[in-house]
């Protein structure tokens, strides 16, 4: 029964797949919101089933290797029930959404979004919920081909194009790297069933569990686009904006995170393991919340706030938090996917042609509904009292104080950061002189209702998610409390930040853009992503492609296919040397003859001898 | 009734095998190679009565009879194909007729 | 059921010789399609009939022919020949029914693939030494004709070097066999050429050594190993469609049908030794071809690199020394045949209708012919491993083995499924997507294109639920592999 949380996306996929181009878009939008929509609703019965116990559920066996028969199938516990019904919502409120956003696109065999989206919720959910390696790496792939077909949707584009396939191949050295890391578990534990995994974890030698720890986190590093696998996350933004919700920020990008949490225990007995984790997800968390005051994308600004958020989860992981991270994993889901869904809403609203935030500016009088739902997310993002990401920063800032101060202090810095630019962007875009004007011929007007009520719910969301902390903390067995004294400064700290965005954007206290010339080099460097993605563009991309290219021409065509080649040539010459014999007059044969035969005789008469 | 020593024989049989030997090899006329090619054979013939007369056999007579035979034989064939080489090409000189060659 | 074998194998030699006595072409058509069918319902009814937990040869039949020199009629099918034969039968099928509509000469045309379908599936089931050569060399001939006759621009090149090449591996060949019946003799007193009497002898390392690289250079040229490979791209770039997926989807495999069958077990110490050598053939080709595949503008030549890319990982499963990689060795034998024919039916699509195979030509086709993006990103899927697909159970099988015992070869040939999925689809970008570059004067030459026709949808859904089936439900076809590797490292 529990099978039809993942069967009802496939299904609404292969109905969409096959015969969308005869129902048509509209319905085609509503079998995938109904797809989705019925997973969340049969979750819920899952969830509270698996809150009291946690249960499996079997498929089929699906290989043998050697003596092991692998058996596919689910398991239901908290962290994969909650996290199931989270992802259903989430989804099931942006492909609502999405029927507005897509709309003009409607005609134009727009039923194919439609069937990507859903074949992405099956694979989420696959990742989720599978109760073994191997399944969560079929739903792993899944969403990685779901996220290449979705970013390149615009598929006329170069753009886009080249965007979904360095998605694509990034994800796949990720892949590669996750790949490795389950063979490694499979020789260690002899099994790749979760539950037999964390039975056994005790008795595995720490060293090698290290090294399969870090062969999976390398798989969590390309799928959540943290350093060094990164750069395809902003560029992902080529995508339709609900697939930059839904995907890029709330879900697919949390896989990472998930998977870690997910295999916990298997982490915390590698204890190297993790020190890396944290090592990556603060440098990520730095990393790309720098980027972000330094971008002017509308959507890429909110791309490196939700890779900079995940580097915070994995900092959390990192240092032995694991519900916090899955807690932020979960408030998250609502206000990023709630910020990505007001962006569309602008971007929308100029006919998709809207790109920059200073295209736009004073919106707020245009787009009221948007505007609040905009701050609300902006918010519960920079960790304001009563949002939901006060909550789940909060615990992460605690923990991070916990663990060593300097490290608090740090994440300190990154919230604050992190409220900066994320009110940078609203306060440019809703306040301020109507650049529009100059820019666009549309007047802006507000979302559809049908795009509006999923934005609504998620900011209700995004407000109320928090209060659920002790519930959430309660179902994954673990008891939390507030510090008062890191609650009151996180806030303060955020404060700063906003306060800071406003005098420097609304007030004009510091002129931005004198600020920004003076600035130049700082801003070019974060902007650039301290030039990584030229790089990996240019350098290994490019000098790949040139190598290849190069020993193509030489050595494959000059030397290898030479030799073969010269073999002929060779043959040949021989050839033409004993042509030369042959002459055609009879005299010459004549003379061959008498010479053999003479030949001949001499060898009898020695022979005989 | 020796009075040719064998030898003188032997000599002159190779003498006019040489001859013809040379003369297939040489000349360039079809008819002349094809005359070189008598000239040889009766050299043989030469070789095996002179051998006779002197072992007082008949078999080399006998199979001289045959050379002899076999020689006019295959001088009309020769002379049929040069001149119906002759009427298709206009040519009888083994220079011209390297068609087989390579 | 050695009867129903043998019939499989000849019906095509027969039906052969009728279409080459027939005038009319449509009957020409109809019987090979026919034939065709009907050796593939046999096959699949030998497979179903196979029993999986007996380790021996099944469906066999011996019959004696030249006694003098221990000559037999041998045929005979383990898990991996079952398997080997089932994808030739397939594959021949697909072959013909994507030929329908071929004009030139198609009397000869279908004649030479029915000739060739009884060599592929002779090879597969020989249990005879000189019976195996027999096949083997027998291949080579109707395929010379069909790239010569039916190619492209350097057809007659290409197809002097597919022929002369691969003879010249296949004397090494007939060398080693020579070899082996000769030490046979040695040691027993009587000449046989029979494969289990050759196989059951202790070779002393010495003539294994030797023994293992003339047979070795024989199948190599075969698979292709690098770097005897440069015929492969020539052969595929000028072969006419049909030829390709045979080239690719059959012919190649017996080169590595070759190792698993008769290097492996008669040389085991000596597959042990040259190990090293081995794997460092197998991990440059994997990773150099998928270099050179990216280097490609010819669609064809790019998938015929991927093919010996994916053929690399396939030698270096098989001599891993481990149950899963030589399983996923063969498992990817038939996952390859699979996606590299629908790749190369593709790539034919596109020629058909746009007459060219250079991506400078080509771009943003997705839009004028949908149903084959679709189809060509399928095919794509299978080959770059992607889950719930023929090539990702392979794929999987192969490195999980490999790792066992040789960790960082595994690893550095693991990087192959970051390749792959770059240069597929970079050229899928470049031929499918990017409309907004075209031309407007290609916009309107291609507005006109047709789709694909009921000929080419029967095709591709023969190989992709195919590959659907083997990537979903892998468990069944698993213990086919199993059956083989059981007994070459058990038995």
């Amino acid at each position: 029964m529990e099978v039809l949380i993942i069967l009802f996306p496939f299904i609404a996929f292969l109905l969409i797949g096959l015969f969308g181009r005869r129902l048509g878009d509209l319905p085609s939008a509503i079998i995938a919101v109904l797809g989705s929509a019925l997973s969340f609703l049969f979750s819920i019965p899952a969830l509270l089933k698996a809150l009291n116990s946690p249960f499996s559920v079997k498929l089929y066996d699906f290989i043998s290797l050697g003596s092991y028969t692998l058996t596919l199938g689910l398991y239901f516990d908290p962290l994969s029930a909650i996290t199931t019904s989270l992802v259903c919502l989430v989804s099931t409120m942006i492909f609502i959404y999405s029927i507005g956003y897509m709309e003009n696109l409607f005609g134009q065999w727009t039923y194919k979004f439609y069937a990507y989206l859903s074949f992405f919720l099956f694979s989420m959910l696959l990742i989720v919920l599978s109760d073994n390696l191997l399944g969560m790496f079929f739903g792993w792939e899944g969403v990685g081909l779901a996220s290449y077909l979705l970013i390149g949707y615009f598929h006329q584009q170069k753009y886009a194009t080249n965007s979904a396939l360095e998605a694509f191949v990034m994800n796949r050295i990720g892949d590669w790297l996750f790949l490795f890391g389950i063979f490694s578990i499979f020789y260690l534990f002899g099994n790749l069933n979760l539950l037999d995994i964390f039975s056994k974890v005790k008795e595995i030698d720490p060293n090698l569990l290290g090294l399969a720890v870090l062969l999976l986190f390398g798989g969590a590093v390309g799928k959540s686009g943290q350093v060094p696998l990164h750069t395809w996350l902003p560029n992902a933004m080529a995508g339709p904006t609900p697939v930059s919700a839904l995907l890029h920020s709330s879900t697919m990008v949390a896989a990472g995170v998930y998977m870690v949490a997910r295999l916990y225990p298997v982490f915390e007995s590698a204890p190297q393991g993790l020190k890396v984790v944290a090592l990556i997800g603060g440098l990520t968390a730095l990393f790309a919340s720098l980027a972000a005051t330094s971008h002017t994308d509308i959507k890429k600004i909110i791309a490196f706030s939700t890779m900079s958020q995940l580097g915070l989860m994995f900092l959390a992981l990192g240092i032995g938090d694991k519900n916090s991270a899955m807690f932020h994993l979960t408030t998250h889901a609502f206000f990023k996917a709630l910020l990505f869904l007001s962006a569309g809403s602008i971007i929308h609203a100029f006919h998709h042609h809207a790109r920059d935030i200073y295209e736009v500016g004073g919106l707020r009088k245009y787009m009221p509904i948007t505007y609040a739902t905009f701050f609300v997310g902006a918010l519960a993002l920079a960790g304001i009292f009563p949002f939901a990401g006060f909550w789940s920063k909060d615990l992460i800032i605690a923990s991070s104080y916990e663990a060593s101060f300097s490290l608090g202090v740090f994440v300190s810095f990154v919230s604050f950061l992190t409220a900066y630019y994320i009110f940078r962007e609203g306060f440019v875009m809703f306040y301020g002189p109507e650049r529009h004007k100059g820019h666009f011929e549309e007047e802006p007007h507000e979302a559809p209702s049908v795009m509006l009520v999923p934005m609504v719910v998620l900011a209700i969301g995004s407000a109320v998610v928090g209060f659920f902390e002790g519930w959430y903390m309660d179902a994954l067995k673990e008891h939390k409390e507030m510090h008062l004294n890191i609650a009151i400064s996180s806030v303060a700290i955020a404060l700063l930040g906003i306060g800071l965005a406003y005098l420097v954007f609304v007030k004009r206290f510091l002129d931005p853009e004198k600020l920004y010339q003076s600035l130049k080099p700082v801003h070019t460097t974060f902007r650039e992503q301290f030039f990584t993605e030229r790089l990996y563009h240019k350098i290994l991309a490019g000098g790949y492609m040139l190598y290849s290219k190069v020993l193509y021409a030489t050595f494959e065509r000059q030397f290898i296919d030479g030799v073969v080649n010269s073999s002929y040539a060779v043959s040949s010459a021989l050839g033409s040397l004993f042509k030369g014999l042959q002459q055609g007059r009879v005299n010459l044969y004549i003379l061959f003859l008498l010479v053999g035969f003479s030949l001949l005789v001499l060898i009898t008469f020695l022979g005989g001898r | 009734m020796k009075i040719v020593p064998l030898e003188a024989y032997l000599i002159l049989s190779l003498l006019l095998f040489g001859l013809g030997v040379f003369g297939m090899i040489v000349r360039r006329n079809l008819v002349a190679v094809l005359m070189s090619t008598e000239l040889a054979l009766n050299a043989v013939n030469v070789a095996f009565v002179g051998a006779d007369s002197h072992l007082g056999l008949v078999d080399g007579q006998i199979f001289a009879l045959f050379i002899i035979a076999l020689a006019a034989v295959e001088a009309a064939v020769g002379l049929g194909i040069i001149v119906a080489i002759f009427r298709l090409r206009k040519v009888e000189s083994s220079d011209e007729l390297t068609d087989m060659g390579g | 059921m050695g009867v129903l074998l043998t019939v499989a194998i000849f019906l095509p030699l027969v039906s052969a010789l009728l279409v080459a006595i027939v005038r009319n072409s449509t009957f020409s058509r109809i019987i090979s399609i026919a034939t065709s069918v009907v050796v593939f319902l046999i096959a699949v009814y030998l497979g179903l009939n196979f029993d999986w937990n007996n380790s021996s040869f099944q469906h066999t039949i011996k019959l004696p022919w030249i006694q003098p020199l221990g000559i037999s009629f041998s045929l005979g099918l383990d898990g991996m020949g079952m398997a080997l034969f089932l994808l030739t039968a397939l594959m021949f099928v697909v072959a013909f029914v994507w030929s329908v509509k071929i004009e030139d000469k198609p009397n000869l045309y279908h004649a030479l693939f029915l000739l060739l379908e009884t060599a592929c599936l002779g090879v597969f089931s020989a249990l005879d030494f000189f019976l195996f050569y027999l096949f083997w060399e027998f291949m080579l001939i109707p395929m010379y004709f069909i790239i010569g006759l039916w190619g492209h621009e350097r057809k007659v090149y290409a197809a002097n070097k597919f022929f002369v090449y691969t003879f010249f591996g296949s004397i090494f060949l007939l060398l080693g066999i020579a070899s082996v019946v000769i030490y046979g003799y040695i040691i027993s007193g009587s000449v046989s050429f029979d494969y289990f009497f050759l196989k059951n002898i202790q070779y002393p390392l010495w003539i294994q050594l030797v023994a293992f690289l003339l047979f070795g250079l024989g199948f190599a040229v075969k698979v292709p190993m690098w770097p005897f490979h440069t015929w492969l791209p020539d052969a595929h770039v000028e072969a006419p469609t049909a030829g390709s997926v045979i080239l690719a989807a059959v012919l190649l495999k017996m080169g590595t049908y070759g190792f698993v069958r008769y290097s492996l077990p008669m040389f085991p110490e000596a597959s042990k030794y040259y190990v090293p050598l081995i794997f460092f053939l197998s991990v440059v080709a994997v990773i150099y071809a998928a270099m050179m595949a990216i280097a490609q503008t010819h669609i064809k030549r790019l998938i015929a690199y991927s093919s010996i890319s994916h053929m690399g990982l396939v030698t270096l499963a098989t001599f891993a020394s481990d149950g899963n990689a030589l399983n996923g060795a063969i498992y990817m034998m038939v996952a390859h045949g699979l996606s590299s024919a629908a790749l190369f039916m593709s790539a034919g699509f596109i020629y058909d209708r746009i007459h060219s195979y250079h991506m400078d030509d080509l771009g943003g086709l997705a839009r004028y012919i949908p149903n084959l993006a679709i189809v060509f990103m399928l095919s794509g899927l299978v080959g770059i491993g992607f889950p719930g697909l023929a090539g990702f159970v392979a794929e999987f099988l192969i490195l999980l083995g490999t790792y066992k015992n040789y960790p960082v070869w595994a690893f550095v040939a693991g990087v192959g499924i970051v390749l792959s999925a770059a240069y597929f689809l970079y050229m899928y970008k470049r031929v499918m997507l990017e409309e907004e570059t075209i031309s407007d004067y290609r916009r309107e030459k291609w507005s006109h294109l047709k789709d694909l026709e009921l000929h080419h949808w029967i095709a591709f859904v023969l190989i992709l639920a195919s590959s659907v089936l083997l990537g979903v439900y892998p468990l069944p076809f698993v213990k086919l592999m199993e059956h083989t590797t059981r007994m070459v490292f058990g038995g």
